[in-house]
């Protein structure tokens, strides 16, 4: 993917929502663009790096390790968010691999820049700021459900059949 | 210490706070209230979520029903621990309850007030405020995503597959733990 179309994918992301055009387009030039192939790490647990990221294209998937098996727990699609933790909370160690599962590319913001941002007290930081609060916000929501309908699902003893469809695991 | 380098305390040990300036932090500790619990409900699940609570001193348990009733024990929250923050985002109703373990100390603001707060304050007091929001419900995502995971692992539904058959489990106290973000 070329530039032009890496920054305008940016631009219309929901982490890019609700900017001014000049915010906005100063501040897409401060994501890198990460090219990633399938079955490589985009980020990987215990890494130091801060980093906020978006998929712009391609597919990926958050791994986590059990047993020493790394297990999916979540298929990513591009506009997907991802890095917030590590990214706000300096004591927080990354717990999971993004790992892509095509080829794609993820916009990468570092932490630095971010701060950069604050201390100027660069509006773009504060929209950031709301927009990955909305897209947490959201998530609770919808996780909320899956966990309410699981549990509606223990009583009636149909426990297994709705974990399957909610993980699209195997049958 | 008066009353407000306590609060401002209490804040800088708030996961997302702890890099703050100590004058935002300040800013900050001027919208919560201190308030002191012994042994009782400090939210009751069901309620509306009307208030975002920081545990300053002490300790808490978080207690879910199940849907057929019984009360589970399903979490402990220890100092530091910012709860209540649902509330702020979604308007729900409270998912858990709260019970102080013996004495304890809370900062309390309202719901409504962190709602404004977050709308029309001061970048320099809103940014820290939203960081510790946002770090508060990316952890419990994390945790959520990390109990449904165990439960396919346990259950042989996760990905990669194994060659032994689906088997039952019962998941009821997983469910509720992940669940209960008060």
């Amino acid at each position: 993917m070329n530039r032009i179309l890496f920054d305008n994918a940016l631009k219309h992301s929901t982490l890019l929502a609700g900017m001014d055009a000049p915010t906005r387009d100063a501040l897409v030039t401060r994501f890198v663009a990460f090219q990633f192939q399938p079955g490589e790490a985009i980020i990987r647990a215990g890494d130091a790096g801060r980093h906020l990221g978006v998929l712009i294209d391609g597919a990926a998937v958050v791994q986590a390790r059990r047993d020493d098996q790394a297990f999916t727990v979540e298929h990513l699609e591009p506009g997907r968010v991802f890095g917030e933790i590590a990214f706000f909370d300096a004591q927080s160690p990354r717990t999971a691999d993004i790992v892509g599962t095509s080829k794609g590319t993820a916009a990468l913001l570092s932490f630095d820049v971010y701060a950069e941002l604050v201390r100027l007290g660069d509006p773009g930081a504060e929209v950031l700021e709301k927009n990955v609060l909305d897209l947490l916000g959201r998530r609770i929501h919808a996780t909320n459900e899956k966990l309410a309908e699981l549990l509606e699902a223990t009583r009636k003893g149909t426990f297994l059949d709705t974990l399957r469809r909610l993980i699209g695991g195997r049958r | 210490m008066n009353d407000m380098d306590y609060r401002a305390e209490v804040l800088s040990d708030v996961p997302g706070l702890t890099d703050v300036p100590p004058l935002a932090l300040e800013e900050l500790a001027r919208e919560f209230d201190v308030r002191d619990h012994d042994g009782s409900l400090i939210c009751t699940e069901g309620e509306p979520a009307d208030v975002l609570y920081i545990l300053a001193e002490g300790e808490c348990e978080v207690i879910k029903t199940a849907p057929n009733g019984k009360k589970y024990k399903v979490a402990v929250l220890t100092g530091g621990c910012l709860f209540g923050h649902v509330g702020v985002m979604t308007l729900a109703t409270r998912t858990a309850s709260v019970r102080a373990r013996g004495r304890v100390r809370t900062l309390e603001m309202p719901a409504r007030r962190a709602r404004e707060l977050l709308r029309n304050g001061d970048f320099a007091v809103t940014s820290p405020f939203r960081r510790a929001l946002i770090v508060a419900l990316a952890r419990q995502l994390q945790s959520s995503t990390a109990t449904t995971m165990k439960l396919a692992v346990d259950a042989g539904l996760a990905v990669p597959a194994t060659n032994t058959p689906a088997r039952e489990i019962d998941p009821t106290e997983a469910l509720l733990r992940a669940q209960s973000q008060v």
